[in-house]
């Protein structure tokens, strides 16, 4: 590329500012073109970035939902025969009073139909969509509440329960009671169900507070704990132990601590687990056992989640 | 005063030179926007790369050019101020329809984050599952619910 260019000859007018301006001008275009390119360069990167994480959500949501509405319409079609099959079976079992071993067999059968019950409800359960209604909730009465419902007083005779007794003191924080009700239910099964697999000690440790969110000073965050004495977890369990259908049991359904995950996601919170197993290449040492920590961020301050009318 | 006229041309030949690559940046803007508008990242990368042989160029010239233009007479020659304004004008265009694009991009991923802030659960969900938690702190925490 070749011009033919004049020479140079002075032109009147141009003094050294008006020179010195250019100059600044034609360095500005170079290091700006850098400098707008890289930036742009940049958003690029990330609205590709984030146009495949959404992309990814999208199609795994959509394909949870369509496996839920499959799962709740199976449910549903399970769900009636079962009821008609544990009927008769129940009247089965008081036709054959007199013939104890074939009313044995209807008890079966019945009791067989209860668990698959339980299973279909746990599917239907994990599959409804989940509309939180928050209202202020006595934390204490709620665990007290959940404890009864989870387990029956004689499994709660071979476990030491330590746990705060419902007072005026008890922090009051906002969410939805039934299901953070179920959440907790859910939680306090498997921690008793981990302690039938150790011997002594068996304590079962509930707890509840309201504590200062640490990323945000308007905010207060509410903490449900259940922690056990079990034999812990391991790493690979803990990874997956919310991932619906995973379980390490023969029985259940493997969707109590997803539904549990989905509660507390639908708060708007989360969860921390901390497990201890009795592994002596373990790099912390420390009693066995696993505590699941329920954080609900609340929007006031810790001291303004109380009950009406008491000091904070 | 007077440049030699060796030096006016090659400052000429440069210019000439920077500014088509300036035309051609502002050529890729066209297919920048299109790009942008219908979100084809893997290929605004590819047109990234594009740009910055191009941008890389036009810096390579103008360091060369850095030296020559501070000459007394320099800019006061009437094709040099004629071509430093025409490349003015093409840079400040490619500047603006950058801004314009990165703006874009911006608010898409504004939208995107609002849009599935909605989906909430099953990314928290999946999110958290997939990732192995440090030791020293509890082994789940699943801090994007």
């Amino acid at each position: 590329m070749s011009v033919q260019a004049p020479p140079i000859v002075e032109t009147p007018g141009v003094d050294a500012a008006e020179l010195a301006q250019l100059m600044a001008a034609f360095n500005d275009v170079t290091s700006r073109l850098h400098q707008t390119h890289d930036l742009l360069h940049q958003e690029v990167h990330r609205l590709r970035s984030e146009l495949a994480e959404a992309n990814d959500q999208l199609q795994r949501s959509r394909r949870l939902a369509a496996l839920g509405e499959m799962a709740a319409g199976i449910a549903h079609e399970v769900r009636n025969p079962l009821t008609s099959i544990r009927l008769y079976a129940r009247m089965l079992e008081d036709d054959l009073a007199a013939q104890p071993t074939l009313a044995g067999v209807a008890t079966k059968i019945a009791q067989a139909v209860t668990g698959l019950d339980g299973v279909v409800g746990d599917v239907l359960s994990f599959a409804r969509e989940l509309t939180v209604r928050p209202e202020p909730v006595d934390a204490h009465e709620l665990l007290h509440r959940a404890l009864g419902a989870a387990l029956a007083p004689e499994s709660q005779a071979s476990i030491q329960v330590v746990m705060p007794t419902p007072d005026a003191n008890a922090p009051c924080p906002s969410c939805d009671p039934n299901l953070i009700h179920q959440a907790l239910v859910n939680l306090i099964r498997n921690a008793a169900e981990a302690m039938s697999e150790v011997d002594d000690p068996r304590r079962l440790t509930l707890n509840a507070s309201l504590d200062p969110d640490p990323d945000r000073p308007d905010r207060s965050i509410a903490l449900l704990s259940v922690a056990d004495t079990g034999p812990g977890m391991g790493p690979d369990v803990i990874d997956r132990m919310f991932n619906p259908f995973f379980t390490t049991r023969h029985t259940g359904t493997g969707l109590g601590l997803a539904i549990v995950h989905r509660i507390v996601d639908a708060h708007g919170g989360r969860i921390n687990v901390h497990s201890r197993t009795n592994d002596p290449s373990a790099v912390d040492s420390g009693p066995r056992g696993t505590t699941i920590e329920l954080h609900l961020p609340q929007k006031g301050t810790a001291a303004t989640e109380r009950r009406p009318g008491r000091p904070a | 005063m007077t440049m030699p006229h060796t030096t006016t041309e090659s400052l000429v030949d440069g210019l000439i030179e920077q500014r088509e690559l300036f035309r051609a940046l502002d050529a890729l803007a066209e297919r920048q926007a299109s790009l942008v508008s219908e979100e084809r990242t893997d290929e605004l990368l590819v047109l990234m790369a594009e740009r910055q042989a191009i941008i890389d160029r036009i810096v390579a010239i103008g360091r060369r050019l850095e030296r020559p233009l501070q000459e007394p007479g320099a800019t006061a020659h009437p094709e040099i101020r004629s071509l430093l304004d025409e490349i003015q004008v093409v840079a400040r265009r490619v500047h603006a329809r950058d801004d314009s694009h990165r703006t874009t991009m911006e608010k898409r991923r504004d939208q995107l984050s609002a849009e599935m802030a909605g989906v909430g659960a099953g990314r928290a969900a999946v999110a958290a599952y997939s990732t192995r938690p440090r030791e020293t702190v509890a082994r789940f925490k699943d801090t994007e619910a």
